[in-house]
């Protein structure tokens, strides 16, 4: 007998999506996840996210190349949060909502009711708004994740993660000689490349990053900026934005999302210099708001 | 297009605009008084465009100013960046046309101190196209009207081969009789540079079609209007035969 993850049961909540899909073994979820070839392309299919029946996103249908930033741009309200919480399904945990249609990574529906939601979010990670860190020390908030999986087993296993970790972050030189201090003692910019450490920890594919810097000074913003520069070699970057400049500087495709609809979903370079909808044009030269 | 939220922003669009319409209206004026100064060989007219030239650069500089200005404050994107751009590019090239015009007033002033009975060939056919050019492309920069950009475009070849035309009859002027050498070279400069001033025009004219459209024009010339354009424009008046009448004259 196949041995299974087993899934959240608010997911059955609706179950036009899983009849069709078939039953993912736990080897096969397990190899994707450590697969270092990082062949990550994220396809969106039909996503519809409705709450209490009241549509937020709209039949959104996209692809997200690996290696690359992808930004999701749009005003307040159009649906670019829900969006980006569907792609590990933080918006499971949301009373009255629905979600129908295809998320497909690495071949696999992440929506599949035998995909646990665990593993998923190890492989899609997600950096907040705010600096979330645990109220634990700079190198327990690392760790800690990796220890729940049993990413490592002894004490210098662990202190290299940590450094590594921290490195690829670009924090360790800054906190090396305080990894005991707690994680909240740090800047708000040094929390926030905390937390992105934190989710690296656990190598993921995709970072999803719901407005990283909007608590930031622009020092600090600039610092996030180059961080995910670095990263995406590695790592497959979802952002969403309110600021456009910081769009058009990291990402190499922009989505414009409008009332829960996507208008327009380009190269970066196209979106800001000719982009081809109205409502594009008028929203990233501040003509409606 | 729709208004900004921000009303500052369209005032400070708008003020570009207007500072282009300050310079062409400038530039305008100057070839005019530029074609006077030569046809009457007027060398007060021929100074004060060699003076007025000044003020051109400075509305230059101005415009640069208030440019950087927009980008640092505003940010522009889209149609607005390339706005801003184009409109560098198009006072840039309404400067050079300022400064065609005080050659050509130089020239004039040169040609003012020949004695009045010596006569100097007419540049009129070569200066009524280039005016006529130039007017359509300042209107063209407020209309945004493309198929008038275009038609501009297009007619350079018509001002290039206005150009050889007139070189020929300045080469057989010359030929005919030496002591209009100083004269027709003098003719010459002022053709070379109304022909600068249409190749500025097409500049303009590509910049008026980029910030409206996003694209560039010669993406969207038809392949058969290029062609007619490049064999009009590559349109050379074969000058041998003026060569061997000349040389039969000189055995003579």
């Amino acid at each position: 007998m196949r041995q299974l993850y087993i899934l959240d049961t608010n997911l059955r909540r609706n179950g036009k999506h899983m009849a069709e899909e078939q039953i993912i073994p736990i080897s096969k979820f397990n190899k994707l996840k450590k697969s270092t070839s990082k062949k990550v392309t994220i396809s969106v299919q039909n996503i519809t996210v409705s709450y209490n029946g009241k549509i937020a996103v709209d039949n959104i249908s996209m692809n997200i190349n690996q290696n690359e930033v992808t930004a999701l741009i749009g005003p307040s309200g159009c649906g670019k949060s829900t969006f980006i919480r569907c792609l590990n399904r933080m918006n499971d945990v949301i009373e009255n909502c629905t979600i129908e249609g295809k998320i497909i990574l690495n071949g696999i529906n992440i929506y599949n009711p035998e995909v646990d939601i665990v593993k998923l979010r190890t492989n899609i990670g997600m950096v907040f708004q705010k600096p979330n860190p645990f109220p634990k020390s700079i190198y327990d908030n690392i760790i800690y994740a990796p220890k729940l999986h049993g990413l490592v087993s002894n004490k210098s296993e662990s202190d290299d993660l940590v450094e590594k970790s921290l490195t690829e972050a670009g924090l360790f030189n800054e906190v090396k000689d305080r990894l005991n201090d707690s994680g909240t003692s740090l800047s708000g910019g040094q929390q926030q490349r905390l937390c992105i450490a934190r989710a690296i920890a656990i190598n993921p594919s995709v970072i999803l990053m719901d407005e990283p810097c909007s608590a930031l000074d622009p020092i600090a913003s600039a610092i996030i900026e180059e961080l995910i520069d670095t990263l995406k070699k590695k790592i497959t970057i979802i952002i969403v934005t309110h600021n456009m400049q910081q769009a058009a500087r990291v990402s190499e495709k922009t989505a414009f999302f409008h009332l829960g609809k996507l208008i327009e979903f380009s190269d970066t370079s196209t979106i800001f210099t000719n982009p081809k909808q109205k409502r594009t044009l008028g929203y990233i030269t501040g003509r409606f708001g | 297009m729709e208004q900004h939220i921000v009303k500052g922003f369209d005032r400070d669009l708008d003020k570009i605009k207007d500072h282009i319409n300050k310079i062409s209206g400038l530039v305008e004026s100057q070839l005019a008084y530029a074609y006077q100064s030569l046809n009457e060989r007027d060398i007060l007219i021929a100074e004060k465009v060699i003076e007025r030239d000044k003020k051109i650069d400075a509305l230059y500089q101005e415009l640069l100013d208030m440019s950087i200005q927009l980008f640092a404050l505003r940010q522009p994107l889209a149609i607005d960046l390339r706005y801003v751009i184009s409109s560098i590019k198009i006072a840039s090239d309404l400067e050079k046309i300022g400064d065609q015009a005080k050659n050509i007033a130089k020239a004039s002033r040169w040609l003012s101190k020949l004695p009045v009975n010596q006569k100097v060939l007419s540049v009129d056919t070569l200066f009524d196209l280039v005016n006529s050019n130039f007017r359509k492309v300042v209107n063209s920069f407020n209309e945004e009207d493309l198929k008038k950009v275009k038609a501009i475009w297009l007619n350079d070849a018509e001002v290039n081969k206005s150009y050889d035309i007139l070189f020929r009859e300045t080469l057989t002027y010359m030929l005919e009789d030496t002591k209009n050498i100083a004269s027709c070279t003098q003719v010459i400069s002022v053709a070379k540079n109304l022909e600068r001033i249409g190749d500025q025009i097409q500049n303009i004219a590509e910049m008026i079609y980029y910030y409206v459209t996003g694209n560039h024009i010669t993406q969207k010339i038809s392949s058969k209007e290029m062609k007619t354009y490049k064999k009009e424009k590559k349109y050379k008046t074969d000058i041998s035969n003026i060569f061997k009448k000349a040389k039969l004259t000189l055995k003579k």
